[in-house]
Formats: structure tokens, sequence, C-alpha cells
């Protein structure tokens, strides 16, 4: 009766994460709407001592 | 392993006026999924793609890829007569598509050489997936699945539910939760080379698009 002496199962490795053109684009579009968003903030910091000083 | 006879009855049950409205409507998959799974099959740039679905249903993939203006030669397989004959009811007169019967495991009279084999929310629910996918990869040069349970389990689980088919009835099938050491041996077993992951980002739905 032949024996049985089990083989560690070979498993596939080669994954490799993607995105679409659309993804790329939305992420794009994110990014640069953040970096608006966040310009749009630094400048009203910014404004916010002048306004102040005129108003005063 | 399940009676497959058993399962066959069940997706041959539906009624002709639940058949059509398979997918279509209340029980609608993720639409962010389908679109990626539409621009993974663009990003394959052939002039025009031959595309085996696998599992088509009533065929509301191949709308989508009409819609979108994906120029393709569909042939879509299911093993529910009544979903294919709901397919064939809606692309009447379309000549660049084709169905046919036949179970998955096996693709038993399914002959021909096609660029991409596609699995759209299908792999969860066969009794073998590994039989599945070997067949679709004598089949095709690429397989590209879309997943509703991503196969990231620690453990493997198949759930036997129930669906609705029409006029009140109630008939069993498999939903499968795939852990990912069985799928990373299943890849390994069929010669797969590599696998491009896409994630949909308003689902947990992915798409694995598979390379040999």
């Amino acid at each position: 009766m032949p024996s049985y002496e089990p083989q560690p199962p070979v498993l596939f490795d080669a994954f490799r994460e993607r995105r679409t053109r659309r993804q790329r684009v939305r992420a794009t579009v994110r990014a640069l709407d953040l970096a608006r968003q966040r310009a749009l903030v630094g400048a009203a910091r910014l404004a916010r001592p002048l306004t102040s000083r005129l108003r005063g | 392993m399940a009676d497959p006879d058993a399962l066959t009855d069940s997706w041959s049950a539906w009624s002709p006026a639940r058949a059509r409205r398979y997918l279509r409507t209340e029980d609608a998959a993720s639409t962010g999924s389908r679109e990626l799974l539409g621009d993974v099959l663009r990003g394959l740039r052939r002039e025009e793609l031959r595309i085996l679905d696998l599992g088509c249903g009533n065929a509301q993939f191949y709308e989508y890829l009409k819609s979108v203006g994906l120029r393709c030669a569909y042939t879509g397989v299911d093993v529910s007569e009544p979903l294919l004959e709901a397919a064939r009811e809606i692309h009447t007169g379309d000549a660049r598509v084709s169905f046919a019967q036949a179970d998955l495991m096996t693709l038993q009279g399914v002959e021909g050489r096609w660029d991409v084999a596609v699995f759209s929310h299908v792999i969860e629910i066969l009794s073998g997936p590994e039989d599945a996918l070997r067949a679709a990869r004598d089949r095709a040069e690429f397989i590209a699945i879309r997943f509703f349970e991503p196969p990231e389990f620690d453990t493997d689980v198949v759930e036997l539910r129930h669906m609705e088919v029409g006029e009140g009835r109630m008939v069993p099938y498999l939903r499968r939760k795939m852990s990912r050491d069985h799928y990373r041996l299943i890849l390994s077993r069929i010669s797969c080379r590599r696998v491009d992951v896409y994630r949909d980002e308003m689902s947990k739905d992915q798409v694995h698009l598979l390379r040999f």
C-alpha cells in the first residue's frame, strides 16, 4: 500500500494591484480638489489678520 | 460535493418574467464594479474583443457593454435555459451575440477560442470553481473575474441559501466565500502567471484579470 507523504501546497503569489485609466483620472481630480481646498483654507487664514487690521 | 443536478434544477426554475428581471431591478449588483469590469476589458485594447461570458444569465452585462460602446463579439453561456431564453429575447437580431447552454464546470459543447472569458458575480455560486476556471482557461487568453465576495477570507465557507425564482417559489443555491489560500492554490494548479487586481471604489467588489 503506497504511503501518503503530505507535500506543502504550491500557492500562487503573483498579484499586482492595478488601477484603470478612469480610476487614475478620478484619483488625480480628487488630489487636485484637495490641493485647491487646502490653498483656499491657507489663503483665508492669511487674509484673516489683514481683514482684522483693516477693520481695527 | 453538491449534486450538480439539484443546482441545475434551481437555475432552471426561473419563471419567464422573473428571468427577464433578474439583476435588472431590485437585485441589481454594484454598478461601480460593472463599470470597472468594462474598463478592464477595454484596457485589453483589441479591435473587436471576443468575449465568453460564463454564467451570463439574461446577458445584462452585454447590454451594459453595448451601452458604453465597447465593440465586441459576445458569446454568453449559462446552465439556465429560462435565463438564456430571456437573453435571446432581449438581444434578438443582434448578429454579434450568440448563446449556449452548458455546465460551466465542463463547458461541454462550447468550442472555440476567445480573447477573454468573463465570470461576472458567478464564481461565488459555482460548486466547482477550479474546474470552471480550467475550462475557461482552455478557451480564452485571459480570464476576468468580478467578485462580490473577494477571495480574501481566512477560511473557506460555502453556504446553502434560498432565492426566489418567481411566483413565490424558493429554490436552493450555493454562495461561496473563498479563502485566500484556496484561491492561490487554484491559480497555481491552473498555471496562472499573474493576476492584476482592481478594487471597486464604491463597494467591496474586486475585478481580477488572470494572465497565463
